[in-house]
């Protein structure tokens, strides 16, 4: 409407032209004027304030306004180069560093999950405090049971993770199949982007019918529309592929290869069919029905479990159901890590923030005239201040923008060296959203930075001095004390950090990692229980026949075991949860580097048929039998099992992951069990990762029908164990360096510039017989005092905020002194280092040439 | 910068000045110089009216769509732009012409009939 009625100024002066000449007509036919042009003009007044004052009024008077203030900046900008640099790298780092972290968070945390309606997915597991189970599976009986009889789920499924061959000529591919139902993808509301997925009735019909994923499809298939229809070998047999699933689509494994109907493997469905009521391994997935809560889902489930508990009695069931929203089942152990990360990215651009405002602050005394003469000249307050915040807004923007590409940068590193156990990490990617979040950032921190300086430009009366006031100085220094004790904060969170890591890294672990390779063989189906146990006892030999390897031997887990669920010594009640238990063969013991303490080693007259005999370890012989020798006596992990009788003691291992205690454990010689999976591992004389490829060779060409297999070195696994914490440590590690590099350089700014405006008074006070050595001291001091109330400042809010990461920590208070300690000494030394050089600059004055300029 | 007391002076002149203008237009379509030579004439040369502030106005009102503008052709044979009254400007003519009576009829009430200098 309103730009309709705008005129152009070239209408209006003819306007005003039409005017004047109707004026001249009148004033010259009346008579009585001599010069009839001047008097028009006279009565017409200013012309050109009225085309000013009309000129307001068409136009958007900020937008014009913005225009010159932009222009002005950028002319501000281009003068200092160096101030502008630094703000731009500031700024760079603090918003590249917050871009990353949030782009992370919103892969892993933010982002929905690739199924419809996600919210309303949940995982039901089975839980029993007393036996220490959580999140743990259930059977399908129970599970037929949760759904028949729950009125919270719309639908209910169940799946279960499957190894599989892959091919059949040559060595075969492991790989990793989910056996689900056809009610699968309803429930997760998916669609595969080829083909279709299979049915209630082909499942029925138990067809050997398979869903690729997008992975396989593309390595298989060469992504071809042909591969719908084509065969795909899967243990030995012909299935029919019928679709493919898109790219995203991993659930319910990241590395989850295909999709088969529960019924379609005749070994699996058959053994599923005879399963009892305890058999433990399916995961169940459901989808709420709307309007119904998780606290109402919980309850109602909870209720079905325990009545399922007292009408089977021996089925061992589960005390209660777990109901977890999906979204959380995967993401809930990283929230408490990534949250901190970006609590100390944000932590780091607020210094970073305070560092730029204290730089402005200080170029505002340089300015001070210029301010001055524009206010003189007419510039009201709120014009100075719109120009301030447009060149900070202009130096963030740059700020912005350097730091979004640098935010892209640290992406693609994040989501190709991250840790491989935090899901959807890899998908880590800057969108829009980022760039909006960018932008946010970016204007909140210019409106933050320029918040002192304005205050303290549109503060003042004409004609004082307001950026060297008293007042500017306190606010100077309140902003050096902000700053350093934000720095305490991340690094006593990032010293708290480095020491569980160390602590971590220094744990003991009961045998030697060092020079030694593992490697997991799985034999799938299809041999004997001795056909079994010979193959690894030939791949042991094999391996020991090589040169450089030392000795071998295999155990059904060597870095992964899990307690049983019960065990029973001889003369007691049988106990909850029961110690692991793994199978070895080979010189087990020696390899792995641990020591027996008593008694003997398995031989090979340990085979079924032969007394029952296990090894315990230090931790099982404490808990068990605390009083007296465990060597003669009996146990057994089940009432129905044979009892077993103890003739060794090992010392203790941790296998279980670096920062969880050492459970009991006991060793069993793999003639008298069964396992067709076990981790052989290797002791080399030299680089083991150099041997790795002969010893895998070796072994397989003992049996070409096994499938393929990775070996890696011990030192390998245990550092992926800790990559998280290594993750995490190094960048909270990083931004609290960075904020520390920061501090420093603005408290340097701040004395820096002391120096420079009390020059003369230093000079006065060398003149009259202060020794440089004083001079210098009083320049450290005023610096290190700003530093230590920063520190102790610091120090409190870190004792408070410790304790939300305490969960983060490892046999480390948050109170730890050693973290604090250091902390608070390195923030001082830093800072010592930083007023050093302004300090050294004040003891060189010369007063003879300062009062002489005077 | 003007500040708010010189605002507040304007805006009664402002008000005053766009009544004049309005009744000017009740007569026909005028140009600027036009409707400035008759406010001058029909109070009797008691107002003065500048003619930048006049023409300040006759923007205002513009915008405000209560008069219309167009160019045309003047007595003088002169290019001239010339306003006319709109019928929402005739609403405000009337409304503001009452204003302005019961303005004036209070205010001499209260200031009494006029007396002779003391």
């Amino acid at each position: 409407m309103f730009w309709k009625k705008r005129r152009s100024a070239e209408d209006l002066r003819e306007e005003i032209a039409s005017h004047l000449a109707h004026q001249v007509d009148e004033l010259r036919d009346r008579g009585r004027c001599a010069d009839p042009e001047a008097a028009a003009r006279r009565a017409f007044g200013n012309i050109t304030a009225f085309e000013e004052a009309s000129y307001e009024r068409r136009h958007w008077m900020w937008l014009d306004h913005l225009v010159l203030d932009l222009r002005q900046a950028v002319h501000q900008l281009k003068k200092r180069p160096g101030f502008s640099v630094m703000v731009v790298l500031t700024l760079a780092l603090g918003i590249g560093a917050n871009s990353a972290i949030f782009s992370v968070i919103r892969a892993v945390l933010l982002r929905p999950l690739p199924y419809k309606d996600p919210g309303r997915l949940a995982m039901l597991f089975a839980d029993d405090p007393a036996r220490e189970l959580h999140e743990g599976r259930t059977s399908l009986l129970n599970f037929a049971d949760w759904k028949k009889e729950n009125r919270s789920f719309e639908d209910m499924t169940v799946f279960t993770p499957q190894t599989f061959l892959l091919g059949t000529e040559g060595a075969p591919e492991r790989m990793r199949a989910a056996r689900v139902p056809a009610n699968f993808w309803p429930v997760l509301g998916v669609q595969p982007i080829l083909g279709r997925v299979f049915t209630a009735d082909e499942e029925k019909r138990a067809e050997r019918v398979v869903v690729l994923s997008y992975g396989l499809w593309q390595r298989q298939f060469g992504g071809l529309k042909e591969a719908i229809g084509a065969s795909l070998v899967m243990d030995g047999r012909n299935y029919r592929v019928i679709g493919v699933m898109p790219p995203e689509f991993r659930f319910p494994f990241p590395d989850t290869s295909v999709w088969e109907p529960i019924t379609a493997h005749p070994y699996w469905a058959t053994r599923d069919l005879k399963a009892p009521r305890s058999n433990a391994g399916w995961l169940v997935l459901g989808r709420l029905k709307p309007g119904v809560t998780w606290a109402q889902a919980r309850e109602d489930l909870n209720a079905i479990t325990s009545r399922l508990r007292a009408e089977y009695p021996a089925g061992e069931l589960p005390e209660r159901a777990f109901v977890v929203p999906l979204k959380l089942v995967s993401t809930r152990q990283y929230q408490l890590s990534l949250w901190l990360l970006f609590g100390s990215v944000l932590v780091m651009l607020l210094i970073g923030c305070v560092n730029i405002a204290g730089l402005l602050l200080a170029r505002g005394i340089a300015r001070e005239r210029e301010f001055a003469l524009r206010q003189a000249l007419g510039a009201k307050r709120t014009r100075i201040a719109a120009q301030l915040v447009t060149e900070t807004l202009t130096l963030a923007s740059c700020g912005g923008l350097v730091g979004l590409l640098l935010a892209g940068g640290i992406t693609q590193l994040i989501s190709a060296y991250g840790p491989a156990g935090i899901p959807r990490l890899s998908e880590t990617q800057i969108d829009w959203q980022v760039v909006l979040f960018t932008a946010g950032v970016t204007i909140c921190t210019a409106l933050f930075a320029s918040l002192w300086p304005v205050l303290h430009s549109t503060n003042r009366q004409l004609g004082s001095r307001p950026f060297t006031s008293v007042s500017t100085h306190r606010t100077r220094n309140f902003l050096v004390i902000a700053q350093f004790a934000l720095a305490l904060l991340l690094m006593t969170t990032a010293g708290l950090l480095i020491h569980s890591f160390l602590r971590v890294r220094a744990t003991e672990l009961g045998f030697r990692p060092d020079h030694l390779l593992v490697m997991r063989i799985d034999l799938h189906v299809g041999k004997t229980v001795e056909q079994q146990a010979s193959y690894f006892e030939q791949a042991i030999e094999r391996a020991e026949s090589l040169p450089g390897v030392r000795s071998a031997a295999a155990i059904s887990g060597f870095l992964r075991t899990d307690p049983e669920d019960s065990v029973q010594i001889e003369g007691h009640p049988l106990q909850h949860p029961g110690p692991c238990e793994d199978l070895i063969t080979g010189r087990y013991f020696q390899t792995a580097g641990v020591r027996l303490l008593r008694g003997r080693s398995f031989s090979s007259r340990d085979r079924r048929g032969s007394l029952p005999v296990a090894i315990v370890n230090e931790a099982m012989a404490r808990a068990y039998w605390p009083n007296g020798d465990p060597i003669g006596k009996r146990f057994r992990f089940k009432a129905s099992d044979p009892w077993l009788t103890v003739v060794g003691v090992a010392g203790d291992m941790r296998r279980q992951g670096m920062e969880r205690p050492i459970a009991p454990q006991v060793f069993l010689p793999h003639r008298q069990g069964e396992d067709n999976m076990m981790d052989v591992i290797v002791r080399t004389t030299g680089d083991p990762a150099k041997a790795a490829a002969l010893v895998r060779g070796a072994i397989q060409a003992l049996d070409k029908s096994v499938a393929k297999f990775k070996v890696s070195t011990v030192d390998e696994e245990l550092a992926q164990e800790t990559s998280e914490r290594r993750f995490n440590t190094f960048l909270v590690g990083s931004f609290a360096f960075a904020a520390l590099f920061l501090s420093a350089i603005g408290i340097y700014g701040l004395l820096h510039q002391l120096v420079v405006q009390r020059t003369s008074e230093i000079a006065v006070r060398m003149a009259l017989g202060a020794r440089p050595n004083a001079v210098q001291a009083l320049v450290l001091r005023q610096g290190l005092a700003l530093a230590l109330v920063g520190a102790l400042l610091g120090l409190t809010v870190a004792l408070f905020a410790a304790r939300f990461v305490s969960k983060l920590l490892y046999e480390v208070a948050p109170t730890d002194p050693i973290a604090l300690g250091g902390s608070v000494l390195l923030l001082l030394a830093v800072a010592g280092i930083a007023c050093w050089m302004p300090s050294v600059r004040a003891a060189r004055i010369d007063p003879m040439r300062v009062l002489r300029q005077e | 910068m003007p500040s708010r007391k010189d605002d507040e002076r304007t805006n009664l002149l402002q008000g005053t000045l766009d009544l004049l203008i309005l009744r000017t237009l009740v007569l026909g379509s005028q140009h600027g110089q036009g409707i400035a030579r008759l406010i001058q004439q029909q109070s009797e040369d008691v107002f003065l009216v500048d003619h930048g502030s006049l023409y300040l106005a006759l923007q205002r009102l513009e915008e405000k769509g209560w008069v219309n503008a167009k160019w045309g052709i003047s007595e003088n044979n002169r290019k001239a732009r010339f306003y006319t009254l709109t019928a929402k400007g005739r609403a405000q003519l009337t409304e503001k012409t009452s204003q302005w009576r019961k303005i004036t009829r209070a205010m001499a009430r209260i200031l009494g009939p006029e007396e002779s200098k003391a």
